[in-house]
């Protein structure tokens, strides 16, 4: 069985692998693009479509990531149940409907974004009932910690 | 609301928060907690701990006001 405080360095690893990742897609998105949809799929039109969208999300992925990063780092120092864990869900859940829009606004130019669009709001929906079992499981620590 | 006068009944008994929580086995902040009102709930242990400790009833130390 994996170490819980294992488990939990991974995940932070991934993160900021994750987060190297969308900092060189930053850098050099227009190239990659350019060289995938113009030199191989010659799909000039879209290469530009598909370039505008990952900017427009680049903040909200960036705000996503900034959020699992300090969730993961509380929950390393053992603090779990706490409010700004919940905000953190909020958060997240909202960057996810936020990325749900752009790729629905471009699904319609490009359809492959439709599927990023249902697997965004899908996720949302799940943060959303994550967020609101530790909202309540937060109410039960806080009344069990003022129980004296 | 239930308001508790718990600072009342030890000014009475002339004895102090820590001195209290000792004597009753839980910690100061616990007390201080109980004491400001920022409790959600009591123990009946606890609840039995103070009144015997304090020789008092326990609505001396609950008390209900209407809001």
């Amino acid at each position: 069985m994996i170490k819980k405080s294992f488990s939990a360095t991974l995940t932070l690893v991934l993160c900021y692998v994750f987060s190297a990742c969308l900092a060189f897609m930053c850098a050099f998105a227009p190239t990659v693009f350019r060289w995938y949809f113009v030199g191989y799929r010659n799909l000039p039109s879209v290469a530009v479509t598909v370039t505008v969208t990952f900017y427009v999300c680049v903040p909200f992925a960036a705000i996503a990531l900034y959020l699992l990063i300090k969730t993961l780092l509380r929950i390393k120092k053992r603090e779990v149940l706490v409010s700004e864990n919940v905000s953190a869900m909020r958060g997240l859940s909202w960057c996810c409907v936020a990325v749900c829009v752009i790729t629905g606004v471009a699904g319609i130019i490009y359809f492959p974004f439709f599927f990023i669009f249902a697997a965004s709001g899908f996720f949302a929906l799940i943060l959303r009932v994550i967020k609101n079992v530790f909202a309540y499981a937060v109410d039960v620590k806080d009344e069990n910690d003022y129980t004296i | 609301m239930i308001t508790v006068n718990l600072d009342v009944v030890m000014a009475k008994n002339k004895i102090s928060s820590l001195e209290l929580a000792d004597k009753i086995g839980i910690t100061p902040a616990n007390l201080s907690i109980l004491k400001t009102g920022k409790a959600k709930a009591i123990r009946f242990s606890t609840l039995e701990a103070i009144c015997n400790e304090l020789k008092c009833q326990p609505g001396d130390i609950l008390e209900f006001k209407e809001d």
